[in-house]
């Protein structure tokens, strides 16, 4: 009987629009973020992505402050510091956190400075830190689609590089695969996935996103592509049931999606222990 | 000598302000088997890179196949001393050993039938072939040693760099590894750097005594004191009986 009430109750939200959106928000989001996060989670980079969307609030401050779409602030911006981080770190002799360091806290303070400067109060800048799934409005789920078919063209241009880039980067070297370039286009792409989640968890928990599916999917993968459709799925429940719960008890949805890929994560890990496989 | 593969004339390498390589002067030709000994932080290492392309030298000039070293990588097959990798990385022996397909596939283009059919013969080579959809992180010592040569024979390579390939695996293995080197010098010339005296004096055409400078020597000529002389600590050396 319970049971039954539930499911009307879901049938009966669903018809709401702004569910809608953000149910086709977190689908579309999961695909991004299983793909990107895989690499982010065997290449160890989920400091860096961690340091791009925090960089990224700079972008936010400034799509408010010329009074357009804050994303098309965060596009540029993104990837903008996607790049200043790789370069910084590759061919300037600065250690790579400390370059991630000044990134994240430079564009934290570019965006802070802007919004000061922009007329008026900004009332839903709380929902890009901490993400608003249910304000996506269905403009944004058009972009957000296309900058997931661009993520997979390009992760699918450039599979076997990536691959060998991530695994034994001096043997691409050898084999005369352009590393620098690939690693650039790997942070660019992880920008964008950013800008992605950006509306789901918000710029302080994307790193979550990117990193608990990934690493869960891999304790059930043999390779790299059989992680990415995992790491998808698994991103998929967890916006999904965040959402619900967040819907049940009234609570941020950002945050409660975090808390769902959290515990799933805890879970996996100690039911890992305690099964003897290591 | 047959055609010249590899020709450094006075190179120098300079990291850090440390001195790796020192006005270093070696040709090597067609066909040749050289082995490459010295004591650790010798530049032994160092060298493989120069050849390779991934270290410019600070001064002095190297000529792969008559051209910088970028241009000839597709035709060299490296085999490095370790994996430097997670044992978690998802990915299978026949993977890994696809990617030495990749000096040969341009940017953006698919593995084909013929990279897949090069791949599976390599792992055939060195006995792995019933490994081949095992992930890499669970394979043994030997059997990651092996991946790598056949990584870089998918390549069809004409020159193998191989960097100590036998420094972390058992007696018995060694063998099998030496023969199959015995195998490859009928169609390619190879550079090996190593530790294990035993295996220079057995396979190797010729033996360059690395310790910051070059001495280059024939396996007959190599004595228990020019081996002291480039470790600086004495060495036991086994003396060249002519391939067994």
């Amino acid at each position: 009987m319970k049971k039954r009430q539930t499911v009307a109750k879901m049938a009966e939200i669903l018809q709401y629009e702004f569910v809608q959106n953000a149910v086709a928000a977190a689908l579309l989001a999961s695909i991004a973020c299983g793909i990107i996060g895989t690499y982010v989670v065997v290449r160890k980079i989920g400091f860096i992505s961690g340091g791009i969307a925090h960089a990224a609030f700079g972008g936010i401050g400034i799509g408010y402050y010329l009074g357009v779409n804050p994303l098309f602030g965060l596009i540029p911006f993104s990837l903008f510091s996607a790049l200043g981080i790789g370069l910084l770190s590759k061919k300037a002799k600065v250690a790579e956190d400390t370059a991630i360091g000044a990134f994240w806290a430079a564009g934290m303070a570019v965006g802070v400075l802007f919004i000061g400067l922009a007329p008026g109060y900004a009332p839903n800048l709380f929902s890009y830190l901490f993400g608003n799934i249910l304000t996506v409005p269905r403009s944004d789920l058009f972009m957000i689609a296309a900058l997931d078919l661009f993520i997979v063209l390009v992760v699918f241009a450039c599979y076997k590089e990536f691959l060998v880039i991530s695994f034994d980067e001096e043997y691409a070297e050898a084999s005369g695969v352009p590393t620098t370039f690939l690693y650039l286009l790997q942070l660019c792409l992880i920008a964008l996935t950013v800008v992605v989640l950006v509306r789901v968890v918000g710029i302080v928990m994307v790193i979550a996103l990117l990193t608990i599916p990934p690493a869960i999917a891999r304790n059930f993968s043999r390779n790299l592509f059989v992680m990415m459709v995992l790491s998808s799925l698994f991103c998929a429940c967890f916006t999904l049931a965040g959402l619900w719960l967040s819907y049940v008890f009234d609570t941020a949805s950002g945050a409660m999606i975090i808390l769902v890929a959290a515990a799933a994560f805890t879970v996996v890990a100690v039911a890992k222990r305690f099964s003897g496989s290591t | 000598m047959n055609r010249e593969l590899v020709a450094l004339t006075d190179v120098s390498v300079v990291i850090g302000g440390t001195k790796i390589l020192e006005g270093l002067s070696m040709s090597i030709g067609e066909g040749e088997f050289v082995g490459i000994v010295g004591p650790n932080g010798g530049g032994k290492t160092t060298l493989l890179r120069v050849i390779l392309g991934l270290q410019k030298p600070t001064s002095g000039n190297v000529r792969v196949f008559g051209q910088d070293p970028v241009m000839s990588r597709k035709r060299i097959g490296y085999v490095p001393q370790h994996l430097i990798f997670d044992r978690d990385f998802p990915i299978t022996a026949g993977e890994t050993v696809l990617t030495g397909r990749l000096s040969r596939k341009g940017l953006f283009r698919r593995y084909g039938k013929e990279d897949r059919r090069e791949a599976e013969k390599a792992l055939e080579t060195v006995g792995l072939a019933g490994l081949k959809k095992r992930q890499v992180g669970d394979l043994s010592g030997g059997e990651l040693q092996r991946l790598l040569i056949a990584r870089a024979l998918a390549g069809q390579p004409e020159l193998l760099l191989l960097d100590e390939p036998t420094s972390s695996i058992d007696p018995e293995m060694k063998t099998t590894i030496y023969d199959l080197l015995d195998d490859l010098v009928e169609s390619m010339t190879i550079i090996m750097v190593t530790h294990d005296t035993g295996a220079i004096s057995r396979n190797v055409s010729r033996i360059a005594c690395l310790n910051c400078r070059v001495t280059m020597h024939e396996p007959e000529a190599v004595t228990n004191d020019m081996l002291s002389e480039t470790y600086r600590y004495p060495v036991d050396i086994v003396k060249h009986q002519g391939h067994v």
